[in-house]
């Protein structure tokens, strides 16, 4: 590892943002113009220029994009359409809540998911292997917007502990979590199941385990150290599915994040907030596996980016 | 056996965590009591644009009805004189004096006068606004003068007497011209001010408004003290907040939600009537069968209007007779409907020449409209119910955003639908469907009368007048059958009956939300 790799990575991130910038605003131009849903039918045409000019979307689409990611470099995402205000800023205020959610969610995937995946490999073909392959598949296929109206059926209105929906670091944030770490859980439990299996039949374990050393360090010390790797790797991806899923849950219980603004901004076609709202998750999800690029190597000191 | 104790000591240890947890959340659950006074309304969506000479379409009533008041108010039976006490309209209806209201104040503590009311027509007529309805002022406004500080004087270009009667023209909120000119436009959407029931207090972009009551409020100080507007997006999130006693009231209840919530005994449910009204329509060069009258009525007679209000929207609607309502300015009583009866309609299509496996086109919507709640299933309906008389449907499946580009285009598909939220005025109707320049029917009903009709309304001398001419056109498109009546609809609000003692949503606009009738228990 060297101070070259972190900047070649850098520099691919920042190619792979620009790639994103260009997808998101091209598709967003596709689904369609704001002034068809800002201005009333009866609206002249000279009317539909004026907002248009107003907004800046009279201009070439080259012209367009290079004023956007001009500004957005600056981390100027433009003024929002729907509500008149910054969208950076609209943005960076719901970052938190956002950032909260998501590390809550992955704390609970994991802490519901190692324990269960590596248990199911130590008792490999037992009921409890098979329960828990029933709860990954559940978790995997069950819709988070149905789990979540569910939760509050159940956790909210039939026993309520909980409140419906809402936003605090609080009681608030259980339901929100559960929903997402549920998701998470299960593909994680999945992979960590399988890499234990795959280390626990390694020549290492069997010669750890001739040599009398306690199962409890041939599990967690040799076996689960060893099966690290693909298990870091998927808990890297689910950061992908956790801001993917953020979407559907904060609308689902109104939390206040990127993500039910996105769809908000998605519906009334807020170019420069959807267009912030992608870059910013983006952005997220390629530092996290920048991250995890660089946890490899003290995993795996076999793991090198050095080119030789 | 050392081991079997610290593994027990463990478990209890971990088993008191647990339940040490699950009692703290339970100590810490709020009661969700709302305070006395205060009433929490969850929507699924709210417009936070606050600047009233930048309206950008009905739906900032839902904010505006907060702040500002127009020259004329929407309530429960209708628009009522607000800022104007009184009009004098001269002999040739070019030249409306208004007297305002005196003694009136921003909640700044700055006078209203004439002076706000120029300020505020000037600014959404000025040729750089981005007010969603300027033509409409600018194709009959010539000029505002202040004649003295209590009255303003509308000098037209021609008779309008559609002022009165167009919300979107009479309730025009009224901006404070002197706080406007000092904080520009950015500052104004920041902190807004106006004379209406209630001032500003919170706001988040898309999460929340927060709303207190001014006791000084010259209609009389609301019943309430202070209002939270919140947006919830998932309906069934809404329920549950409003039977755990989250909120109040909730908006955009339709459907499976408002016969759940109808069957709750702590929760009523009231009612903006008619605030949405709408029609099947023909484009005749994609369908040119439809030029014959006998091959619309046939159209008419397969869609069950009533299994449709009953069953898919949940009672909120109601077969309807024409595209006025009983709420429309215009609305003549006691015309018939087009009745469902599918063997005349085959019989109908036979006798126009129509065969059985004839292709439509027809326009699908993936979402709601408040004109027409539960759009998607209620057109699959019709839809189904055209193909059940012969007709072999192509569905064309549109969002909002591809249905206006497609209706902006001129190119709707053969059938069509048309809404129309706040349906208030027929002459409004009138422009918008019937007319030869209509837009929203794609400039396809050419029928000269109703041109003429269109023009003659502009012209009456009176509201009387100009009502019996829109009168006189709703009993011939009764006749001629350019459209079919599809419903009317109401706008529903779920309220807790724990806390909300009475309430009077108002006439024709779901828009409006009149919470100065709203009552406590």
């Amino acid at each position: 590892m060297s101070v070259r790799f972190i900047i070649e990575r850098l520099m691919q991130a920042l190619l792979t943002m620009l790639m994103l910038s260009i997808i998101v605003f091209g598709l967003s131009r596709l689904t369609g113009d704001p002034i068809n849903l800002m201005a009333p039918m009866e609206a002249s045409p000279e009317d539909i220029a004026r907002i248009k000019a107003s907004l800046g979307l009279d201009k070439p689409l080259l012209t367009q994009y290079w004023i956007y990611i001009s500004n957005a470099i600056q981390g100027d995402f433009g003024q929002s359409i729907k509500w008149d205000r910054s969208a950076a800023q609209m943005l960076l205020e719901r970052f938190p809540a956002t950032v909260v959610l998501s590390i809550t969610s992955m704390a609970l995937g994991l802490l519901i998911a190692l324990p269960i995946g590596i248990w199911s490999a130590v008792k490999r073909d037992t009921w409890f292997d098979n329960a828990g392959k029933i709860v990954a598949l559940a978790g995997q296929s069950m819709p988070t917007f149905w789990f979540g109206i569910l939760l509050i059926l159940f956790f909210s209105l039939y026993i309520p502990l909980f409140p419906t929906s809402g936003y605090g670091f609080d009681i608030h944030l259980v339901l929100p979590t559960i929903t997402l770490g549920a998701f998470v859980a299960a593909s994680i439990m999945r992979v960590t199941r399988s890499a234990m299996l795959d280390a626990l039949e390694t020549d290492y374990v069997r010669t750890a385990r001739a040599k009398g050393v306690p199962e409890w360090r041939v599990i967690t010390v040799h076996a689960l150290k060893n099966a690290a790797i693909p298990i870091l790797t998927i808990t890297a991806l689910q950061a992908a599915t956790v801001l993917r899923g953020a979407v559907v849950t904060e609308t689902v219980f109104a939390w206040p994040g990127i993500g039910k603004i996105a769809i908000d901004a998605v519906y009334g076609r807020d170019f420069p907030l959807v267009q912030g709202a992608v870059l910013m998750m983006g952005m997220i999800f390629l530092v996290v596996n920048l991250i995890v690029d660089v946890l490899y190597v003290f995993l795996d000191p076999r793991i090198s980016y050095i080119k030789r | 056996m050392k081991v079997t104790m610290r593994r027990g000591s463990r478990a209890m240890i971990l088993g008191a965590m647990v339940c040490g947890l699950a009692l703290s959340a339970i100590a810490a659950t709020p009661g969700f009591s709302q305070p006395k006074g205060e009433v929490t309304i969850a929507v699924p969506a709210l417009n936070q644009l606050f600047d009233p000479t930048s309206m950008v379409g009905v739906n900032p009533h839902e904010s505006y009805d907060f702040i500002y008041d127009g020259l004329l108010n929407n309530g429960p039976n209708g628009k009522y004189p607000a800022l104007a006490e009184s009009w004098t309209i001269s002999p040739d209806g070019k030249q409306i004096d208004f007297k305002l209201r005196k003694g009136v104040k921003f909640s700044n503590g700055d006078p209203f006068s004439a002076e706000d009311v120029k300020f505020t027509f000037d600014r959404l007529m000025a040729p750089d606004s981005g007010h969603a309805y300027r033509k409409g002022f600018v194709d009959s406004v010539e000029r505002i003068e202040v004649v003295d500080p209590y009255t303003a004087r509308f000098v037209l270009k021609n008779p309008w007497l559609a002022f009165f009667t167009t919300t979107r023209y009479a309730l025009t909120p009224i901006a404070p011209k002197a706080y406007y000119e000092k904080v520009g436009k950015q500052g104004f959407q920041d902190k807004p001010i106006g004379t209406g029931p209630f001032v500003l207090v919170a706001i988040k972009s898309g999460e929340f408004s927060k709303w207190e009551a001014k006791p000084d409020y010259w209609g009389g100080a609301p019943h309430i003290k202070n209002v939270t507007q919140l947006v919830v997006k998932e309906p069934f999130t809404r329920y549950a907040m409003l039977e755990k006693g989250e909120a109040d009231i909730v908006a955009g209840v339709t459907g499976p939600l408002l016969e759940k919530i109808k069957g709750n005994a702590n929760v009523k449910v009231f009612f903006a009537r008619y605030s949405g009204t709408s029609g099947i329509f023909f484009n005749k060069d994609l369908f040119p069968e439809s030029a014959d009258k006998r091959v619309r009525l046939a159209i008419g007679m397969a869609i069950d209007r009533k299994l449709i209000a009953d069953k898919i929207q949940g009672g909120v609607c109601q077969p309807a007779t024409s595209m006025f309502t009983p709420g429309t300015f215009g609305y003549l009583d006691g015309l018939p409907q087009v009745p469902y009866d599918p063997a005349k309609a085959k019989a109908l299509l036979a006798e126009a020449g129509v065969k059985p496996g004839a292709k439509v086109t027809f326009t699908l919507q993936s979402e709601s409209f408040s004109a027409l709640p539960n759009a998607p299933q209620v057109l699959e309906a019709i839809a189904g119910m055209l193909e059940a008389v012969g007709f072999v449907v192509e569905r064309k499946s549109v969002d909002n955003n591809a249905w206006l580009s497609m209706m902006r285009g001129g190119k709707p598909t053969g059938i069509f639908y048309g809404p129309i939220s706040i349906p208030d005025d027929g002459g409004e109707v009138l422009n918008s469907y019937f007319i030869s320049a209509s837009g929203w029917t794609a400039k396809s009903i050419k029928v000269p009368e109703y041109d003429q009709i269109f023009d003659g309304q502009l012209k009456a001398a009176n509201l009387d007048e100009r009502k019996k001419i829109l009168q006189r056109f709703a009993k011939l498109e009764s006749e001629n059958r350019e459209d079919i009546p599809l419903l009317w609809c109401d706008t529903p609000f779920a309220a807790s009956t724990k806390r909300i003692k009475s309430w009077q949503p108002a006439l024709g606009s779901g828009y409006h939300t009149t919470m100065r009738s709203l009552e406590l228990k």
